[in-house]
């Protein structure tokens, strides 16, 4: 495995929305100033954009404010939201979007040129190419080095107590070389995590769900691991989307006005309430009752209504149309089915993820988070990423001259073991070794676990006391295993640390939902043990990994 | 879910697997491209849009409706066509927009593909242009 040391003054880990958005920023407001963009693909169709989106789901239409913005997401996630974020997130929507349509995305103007809303909160677009455009703007700059196909594994960091982060390492995706870069500030952009439980299509079509299965987790797993303070893993997110294809259903509801309807053709919703976790309980629940499945009622739109459906999902959510097509069960015919998705972590739909402060600083010094890996600001979308990644680069580049490069030899003891890690991992496949345990059973059987044991699909998202001690144990066995595991081609290495992360989040999510003892979203999981919610909980759950031990941190909501 | 690779077509420029976002694409001198595990696709079709030479087909696996159906696009600067290729079976359930006898409006056409005998096969082409913002 050939080595490769670089240093920059600011990496960034993920070039996704978030990641090619703080690059572009520090590059136009500091020119000088070293980036360097650390990408598992290609930043040219990497993360959740890589198929298109329809709209842009953040927006302040109508004359709201900041603070209506704040309102809604204090509402929609029952109260657990940090102000401070959320404001300073929805203050840079404007900026975001009108640079958005100047890299050349296509936005619908009403008459008036004023921007055509989609709902409240919505804009649309004609987003199949918002990540190429992305990526052409980065290109632009010549002070950002964009590294494609890399994946980042852990954070260098010094000291102990409060540490310094100072670099990271990882391997080419073919498994080819190792990487060490050593930078002054580190921005960690590397989404959510998909893929934790026993996803909706299990067999062939494992891959086909909504979060991109690509984004493992890997930006939560090395906070952790080096001691960072993490926020509100157990607000999971549930979706509701397209049967089968677990396509968006937004486009479909808020596009034709299309009402949700359980088997027997009577609208629900109104039962449930009407925030993100009220409408997936909606579903779960009409399911549980025995009235599903449930469908999104479009039998009866126009053609003209069908086709603009069909182009719409291209632009986003293809399989969706082929589906349509291919079944002939067409919109304008019959109603579409929904169901709800496996569990995400997603700190862009709900709050997990890094506890930053307002600056986008996480708790180790050194190291930024922004985008869906960062917590406490639900409800990002695209113009939240973005304008989080623009927050988190202004930040970095307030604090870039108190933070000094450190020297290679200071750090080469721990590069090293990391890179004997890596290297040690690759080996051929030992007489009679057992394919029962390699990567791919090990990755089966935490999801396995996850969905039984942890509040997965398979129980209708519920657990309670003894299924999470459960879920604990038997994730803390599969690390063990997985610790042990070698792969007998390089190409495969990055999925043995893919698995380590998912691992990693899972167990962080069982003690988060162990520390949270009610039920305050139940569309994304019921505590059957405290199953209303119960307000001595309204405060934020967090966690720091401290000498292997997960210690739960329970911090008070702002005060309002 | 996945895509199906046309060795025959392929011309091995590697534009697929610089592109995928999950890495799932490899490519080996002078060899098609192909991937080792075809139940690893998101499905996102960023491959088929930066395949040039029309090698890349994406289909639905059959544990999520799929019955054979293809698909692939062509870009022609601005406008992406959409082609859908379709096994004849008789679609399950509902009618079929064919046998609806509505019209298509402007950009979707049925049409026969006159390379595939018109017997075991449909052909739906559906254009998307991007300078249209979605009408939803
Ligand atoms: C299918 C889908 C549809 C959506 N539709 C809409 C919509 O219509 N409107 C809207 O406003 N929002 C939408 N969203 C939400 C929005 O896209 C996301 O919230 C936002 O893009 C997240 O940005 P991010 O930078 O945090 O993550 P991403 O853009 O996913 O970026 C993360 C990046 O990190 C990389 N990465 C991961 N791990 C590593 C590693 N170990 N080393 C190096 N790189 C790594 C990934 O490859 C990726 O490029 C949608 C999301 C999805 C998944
Ligand atoms: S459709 Fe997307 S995920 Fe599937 S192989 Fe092509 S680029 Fe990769
Ligand atoms: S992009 Fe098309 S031609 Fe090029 S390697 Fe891939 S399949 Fe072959």
């Amino acid at each position: 495995m050939e080595k490769k040391l670089l240093t920059t003054d600011i990496l960034i880990i993920g070039g996704g929305t978030a990641g090619c958005y703080a690059a572009v920023t520090a590059a136009r407001k500091a020119p000088g100033t070293k980036i360097l963009v650390a990408e598992k693909a290609n930043i040219q169709r990497s993360g959740c954009l890589a198929a298109g989106v329809n709209a842009l789901n953040a927006w302040l239409g109508d004359g709201q404010t900041p603070q209506d913005y704040l309102s809604f997401v204090r509402w929609d996630a029952e109260e657990i939201v940090r102000d401070d974020l959320v404001l300073t997130m929805a203050e840079g929507f404007h900026d975001a979007v009108t640079d958005l349509e100047k890299m050349g995305l296509v936005i619908q103007k009403n008459a008036d040129g004023s921007y055509a809303a989609r709902g409240r909160h919505n804009i649309r677009i004609n987003g199949e190419n918002i990540k190429p455009l992305l990526a052409e703007e980065v290109a632009r700059y010549p002070d950002i080095k964009v590294l494609n196909h890399v994946i980042l594994t852990d954070l260098l960091t010094r000291g102990s107590g409060k540490k310094r982060v100072c670099g990271a390492v990882g391997i080419s995706a073919d498994g080819s070389a190792a990487w060490g870069i050593l930078a002054r500030a580190v921005l960690t952009a590397t989404g959510g995590a998909a893929g934790l439980y026993r996803p909706n299509n299990p067999g062939f079509s494992r891959h086909k769900m909504w979060y991109p299965p690509f984004n493992t987790g890997a930006g939560y797993a090395m906070g952790i691991r080096a001691g960072a303070e993490m926020t509100s893993f157990e607000m999971r997110f549930v979706a509701q989307r397209c049967k089968d294809t677990i396509a968006p259903t937004g486009t479909i509801a808020l596009g034709v006005g299309a009402r949700e309807i359980n088997a027997r053709g009577e609208i629900f919703e109104e039962k449930y309430g009407l925030s993100t976790s009220g409408r997936a309980y909606g579903v779960t629940e009409e399911n549980r009752q025995g009235r599903g499945p449930c469908f999104l009622r479009t039998s009866g739109i126009s053609s003209q209504q069908e086709e603009d459906l069909l182009r719409a999902y291209l632009n986003m959510a293809p399989a969706q149309t082929l589906h349509w097509i291919e079944s002939g069960k067409m919109p304008s015919i019959c109603d579409v089915e929904v169901e709800g998705t496996e569990p995400y972590v997603v700190g862009g739909h709900t709050g997990s993820g890094f506890w930053v402060d307002e600056g986008r600083r996480t708790t180790l010094r050194g190291l930024y988070a922004a985008g869906d890996v960062a917590g406490g600001a639900p409800k990002k979308f695209v113009p939240g990423a973005l304008a989080e990644g623009k927050i988190a680069a202004l930040t970095i580049l307030d604090d870039l001259p108190d933070l000094q490069q450190v020297q290679w030899d200071s750090i080469d003891g721990q590069m090293q073991a990391f890179f004997a890690d890596y290297e040690s991992r690759v080996r051929p496949a030992a007489a009679g070794e057992s394919s029962g345990s390699d990567v791919f059973a090990l990755e089966e059987a935490m999801q396995k676990v996850m969905d039984e044991y942890a509040g997965g699909i398979r129980t209708g998202y519920q657990y309670n006391t003894v299924r999470l001690g459960l879920a604990k144990d038997k994730i803390l066995q599969l690390r063990n295993l997985a610790g042990a595991l070698a792969v007998s081609s390089a190409e495969d290495l990055y999925r043995i640390y893919e698995l380590l992360d998912r691992l990693e989040v899972c167990r962080t999510l069982i003690a988060h939902l162990q520390a949270r003892r009610e039920t305050r979203w139940p569309g994304f999981g019921i505590y059957t043990d405290y199953p209303i919610r119960d307000d001595r909980y309204a405060m934020f759950v967090n966690s720091v990994l401290q000498d292997g031990e997960i210690r739960m941190i329970f911090r008070p909501l702002p005060v309002l | 879910m996945s895509v199906m690779i046309d060795t025959g077509r392929c011309i091995c420029c590697g534009a697929c697997a610089e592109i995928c976002p999950g890495n799932l694409i490899r490519i080996r001198q002078g060899e098609a491209a192909f991937l080792p595990h075809p139940e690893e696709c998101w499905g996102c079709a960023s491959c088929l849009k930066a395949c040039r030479a029309g090698a890349i087909t994406y289909c639905l696996g059959a544990d999520i409706g799929g019955r054979g159906g293809r698909m692939r696009v062509v870009q022609e600067g601005r406008f992406s066509h959409w082609i859908i290729t379709l096994p004849d079976m008789p679609p399950a359930g509902a009618a079929s927009r064919r046998t609806r006898g509505g019209g298509f409006g402007d950009g979707i056409a049925l049409s026969e593909n006159p390379e595939i005998s018109a017997e075991t096969e449909r052909i739906l082409t559906i254009t998307v242009d991007r300078n249209d913002a979605n009408r939803y």
